[in-house]
């Protein structure tokens, strides 16, 4: 009894937090989780964006949306995932939007010629400098971007990523392998006459 | 183990306006002081709608109050035809 009277609101799980927050509508629950989850958002959503201050309305309306439809999480997917899934969704929208035009990943902007494919690895993408990282993602279309953060930054596993894109693990295998392509053919084109990290 | 996708998630991870939380609170009350209001008030004015529509001016309604016209409740206390003695 004494360690339940004790526990702090941080030492909750997002489930419990949930399902207190639904049954007591106080708001102390939900800052719990915004505070988990606010600036993770906010990052995704300049990488999706590509600017700041969108980003930081788009996060706005994506907690409130979160708050809005708390009751409709039923925990088939942990609760990350099904914030992210709203962040990406809400992005691709305002890009939609935005730009009228629906180039999301690779394959939807140019027909590369799939039967050359080949895996870069890991490596390629990962020791690439931050600078010039940040420089390559920003000429990818938004939807490999966001393929490749959820890979590399939040560490989701392949059926995670297929669960926030609503896609099955083989379309994710091959929207990966295309991004880290086009990654690195963007990388080659940009930094190809100074290969070498740091100069 | 940290790599150059996570490095640069961090940094803009960091970028998150502090304000914003207040921001969030703040819209979320106006959502929730709008919507009490208009589940207090929709359904009121959609009954009016319909029976304005329906052309019902409330003239048959039954009435209430003093100028009802319904007797009063007897008094059950007393038989029917009771007269109190002595008078």
């Amino acid at each position: 009894m004494t360690a339940l009277a004790t526990k702090k609101l941080t030492d909750y799980s997002d489930s419990e937090l949930i399902a207190k927050y639904l049954r007591d509508q106080n708001s102390a629950y939900f800052t719990i989780l915004y505070r988990r989850y606010a600036s993770k958002v906010f990052a995704k959503c300049i990488s999706m964006l590509n600017d700041e201050g969108l980003a930081r309305d788009a996060t706005q309306d994506i907690f409130i949306k979160i708050m809005l439809n708390l009751s409709k999480f039923t925990e088939q997917s942990s609760f990350s995932t099904w914030i992210y899934s709203i962040t990406y969704n809400y992005c691709i929208d305002m890009i939609r939007k935005k730009k009228k035009l629906p180039m999301i990943f690779t394959e939807d902007i140019s027909k590369v010629s799939y039967e050359k494919e080949v895996d870069i690895p890991d490596s390629v993408l990962l020791e690439m400098k931050q600078e010039r990282l940040e420089k390559v993602l920003d000429q990818l279309p938004p939807g490999d971007r966001a393929i490749l953060m959820m890979k590399y930054a939040d560490d989701l596993s392949i059926k995670e990523i297929g669960d926030v894109l609503s896609k099955t693990e083989s379309a994710i295998k091959m929207q990966i392998m295309r991004a880290k392509q086009k990654a690195h053919s963007i990388y080659e084109e940009l930094y190809g006459d100074d290969p070498v990290e740091g100069n | 183990m940290s790599n150059s996708f996570k490095q640069l998630q961090e940094a803009r991870e960091a970028l998150l306006p502090s304000d914003l939380e207040g921001r969030v609170g703040q819209q979320f009350g106006n959502y929730v002081s709008i919507t009490n209001t208009l589940e207090t008030y929709v359904p009121c004015a959609i009954n009016v709608a319909l029976r304005f529509l329906s052309g019902d001016t409330g003239a048959h309604a039954p009435k209430q109050g003093p100028d009802s016209g319904e007797e009063d409740e007897p008094d059950w206390r007393f038989p029917p035809n009771f007269r109190a003695p002595g008078r």
